[in-house]
């Protein structure tokens, strides 16, 4: 719903702007990374996985926050950070079907 | 302090001037059948009368709000779709889960439910104690607000129906808010209405009960309720012969009822002497409800005397009564000490002499006593300020720390905090774009700004939690609970608001991808493992000790009895029970009303020694504590009279 309301009233720029700042943030922030161990403590004390889920888990997202961290220190030696400059629109064709993951992700 | 006998004989006696009477108690912890002597339910029962007729109830909140809501669900959850984001599965989960805090919401809703059931012409109350008892008075209120937050939850459906359809018409979930807001505002007119009316409070002739009461009268008047006649109930007779106990105490007693005249001098004072009997059922009822009526008003010009500050109470026979040893009652492992028991009985003296004892302990450990009764006597009974901001209390080689919870500050803080982070949420939804969503917004802030019932509850357990928890600052915390009743509903909030703190974890997990999970996320994470740390901890017997409170008299034996097996069914069996103010067996010579009352006092010990051993399979441990007159106050006084606990063992 509020996807719609934002739609509407705020149109496609916007979400286009966001979609820039959401891949930039991929591949350069941790932040959801950090969002994504909460997500699996959650889970965890909700009882919907098991000790063994999260830890394969939580192996796999602090490895990919090293690997950010990694990058940033790199970063700040030189030149190297991975920059988005713009977007380009195509529409989805039938190879998009097969997984939903990769529907969910913009490709540009 | 009688209440509820007080209430039974006036309902009795207005019933007999030829009325038709409706008795009910939304107390959570009732003992009007115990007065009656006759079991009670939530359907009015009808009782003998000579003439009139009188009818009594015991409320049940529980059923009665899954009543209300399964009236009503369908428009409830037709609101909360319309008016926030979750679907159906998620409206379903929230409006299953138990309610903290039932029985103040739910209680005048009831009242008016059952009174409407038979053409009654009055209807006489007995309330929980005081601290509950404001909050009940605060409900319709509160269901103005709830009415509020409805209708804003359905503004966005009206202005989308407006926009699209042109006219909005209103339907079955428009009704129910109308039905919510007019109950509120009718419930909230009748209370202040002093021809449909009044309002009767009861104290016992106690220097901590005369505090209380002019705490809450105060907040009575604040709040546009005035209170009436002001009932002194329990007043010792003078007694004809010399006599240790009652000399002394017709003294200390005639100085607080002075004290009370100066204190209310608009309010009409009227006394009940203490009876020898008990009155139990409705004829022994009778007598008292004439004199409630005929009324024994104490004289504007109350009788000269002298204060009295004598701490005496007869010497307990240690032969007998072996004296209660400190690590045996609260061995160093315990980390949380609870007191639980009737109104009155003197739950904070013993909390307090409890946590001035465990603070003199050699080796040092930290120690913090607890109110989380909203009418607090901590600091009357440690005779120095206490508030919510945890004090250090040193005396002598004696060191502890105090606080008295207050909900309503902490929920004004919380407020402030989670008002500014909706806020962030919301600009940051708008992302720099014109659109405000405005609905949304105005529907969050006023979630946050309603008081959820319980929060008494609620934040008296996050106040153990902070002070126990992983880096929690005390190795002990002595809890002084709210009366009975909601000592229990404390005891089930964390079970109440895990579920809660599940549900919406669910929620936030279920749309983290539009929302995110943010520090709201973090902090039910962080909230989920700490209940869930401290239900491990009330379950622990080698760190949790729980105590009944209580005294040597038949209907606070009776809600023992039933609090014990409440207690135990919650998995916190009580390793002890108190009994408070125990005329001990002495060599000081009695007058017969005192003799005849400290024979009354070792039957009730007596049999509550045979109703616990029916009830657990070890059972808890008796202790007396002796009556002393006055009460001791004050941190010395508390030491010598702690340690002049006993076990009591009835032969």
């Amino acid at each position: 719903m509020i996807i719609l309301d934002t739609l509407l009233v705020g149109g496609i720029k916007f979400v286009l702007s966001k979609i820039v700042d959401a891949v930039d943030a991929e591949l350069n922030d941790d932040t959801h990374l950090r969002e994504e161990l909460l997500a699996a403590q959650m889970r965890l004390e909700l009882g919907e996985i098991t000790e063994q889920d999260f830890a394969a888990v939580e192996r796999e997202l602090l490895d990919a926050i090293r690997e950010i961290r990694g990058r940033r220190e790199r970063a700040d030696e030189g030149p190297g950070e991975v920059r988005i400059t713009g977007i380009e629109a195509s529409t989805w064709d039938e190879d998009g079907a097969d997984d939903d993951e990769a529907a969910d992700r913009p490709r540009g | 302090m009688g209440k509820t006998t007080c209430a039974g004989a006036a309902a009795l006696a207005r019933a007999e001037q030829g009325r038709r009477v409706l008795l009910i108690s939304t107390d959570p912890a009732h003992s009007l059948g115990d007065l009656l002597d006759r079991p009670l339910g939530a359907a009015a029962r009808p009782l003998p009368t000579r003439r009139g007729s009188l009818h009594a109830a015991e409320l049940d909140a529980d059923t009665a709000l899954g009543r209300f809501i399964r009236a009503r669900r369908r428009e409830l959850a037709r609101i909360l779709s319309r008016g926030t984001y979750l679907d159906d599965d998620d409206i379903e989960r929230l409006l299953r889960l138990a309610l903290p805090g039932v029985d103040e919401l739910i209680g005048l809703l009831e009242l008016t439910r059952l009174a409407q059931a038979r053409p009654y012409e009055e209807i006489v109350v007995d309330t929980a104690p005081t601290g509950h008892t404001l909050r009940l008075l605060g409900m319709p209120a509160t269901l103005v607000r709830i009415a509020e937050v409805l209708d804003d939850m359905q503004a966005k459906h009206r202005f989308l129906s407006e926009s699209l359809g042109g006219r909005y018409r209103p339907d079955a979930a428009d009704a129910l808010v109308e039905e919510v807001a007019a109950d509120g505002r009718r419930l909230g007119e009748l209370l202040r209405d002093p021809a449909r009316c009044a309002f009767s409070w009861i104290l016992l002739p106690e220097t901590l009960a005369l505090e209380e009461t002019k705490d809450a009268l105060a907040a009575l008047r604040a709040d546009g309720l005035e209170v009436g006649d002001v009932i002194v109930n329990r007043v010792t007779p003078r007694s004809r012969t010399r006599c240790a106990v009652c000399d002394v105490r017709v003294r200390a007693e005639e100085a607080v009822i002075d004290a009370t005249r100066r204190a209310i001098p608009h309010h009409r004072l009227r006394r009940l002497p203490a009876l020898a009997r008990e009155p139990r059922g409705v004829r022994a009822l009778r007598p008292l409800g004439r004199m409630l009526t005929d009324g024994v008003d104490v004289p504007a010009r109350p009788a000269s005397c002298r204060r009295a500050r004598v701490e005496r109470g007869l010497v307990p026979r240690r032969d007998v009564s072996p004296p209660v040893a400190l690590d045996d009652l609260i061995p160093p492992t315990v980390r949380l000490v609870l007191l639980a028991g009737k109104g009155g009985v003197g739950k904070t003296t013993c909390a307090a002499a409890l946590a001035v004892a465990l603070g003199g302990r050699a080796p040092a450990r930290r120690v913090l006593v607890l109110s989380t009764d909203p009418a607090h006597s901590l600091g009357d009974v440690l005779e120095m300020p206490v508030d919510d901001d945890v004090r250090q209390v040193r005396a002598g080689s004696r060191a502890f720390s105090a606080r008295e919870v207050d909900a309503g500050r902490l929920l004004t803080a919380r407020r402030a905090a989670y008002l500014d982070a909706v806020q962030e949420v919301f600009d940051a939804l708008r992302g720099g774009s014109s659109f405000d969503p405005a609905f949304d917004r105005v529907v969050v802030e006023d979630l946050i700004d309603l008081a959820p019932p319980g929060i008494d509850e609620l934040f008296g357990m996050l106040a153990v939690i902070e002070a126990l928890g992983a880096n929690g600052p005390f190795d002990t915390v002595v809890v002084d609970t709210a009366p009975t009743g909601h000592a229990l509903r404390l005891l089930q909030m964390p079970d109440a608001a895990l579920e809660w703190v599940h549900a919406f974890m669910t929620i936030l997990l279920k749309y983290r991808k539009i929302i995110g999970l943010g520090d709201f996320g973090a902090d039910l994470l962080g909230l989920s493992r700490d209940l869930r740390r401290l239900q491990a901890l009330l379950h622990d017997r080698e760190r949790t000790r729980a105590f009944a409170v209580t005294r040597a008299a038949e209907l606070p034996r009776l809600e023992t009895g039933r609090l014990v097996k409440e207690l135990t069914r919650l998995g916190i069996p009580p390793a002890g029970v108190i009994v408070n103010a125990l005329s001990m067996a002495g060599s000081k010579p009695l007058c017969q009303r005192c003799q005849a009352a400290a024979d009354v006092e070792q039957r009730v010990v007596r049999t509550l020694a045979i109703d616990l051993r029916a009830t657990r399979h070890r059972p808890p441990t008796i202790i007396g504590a002796p009556a002393l007159t006055p009460p001791p106050r004050g941190v010395a006084a508390l030491a010598r009279w702690q340690r002049r606990w006993t076990t009591v063992a009835p032969r």
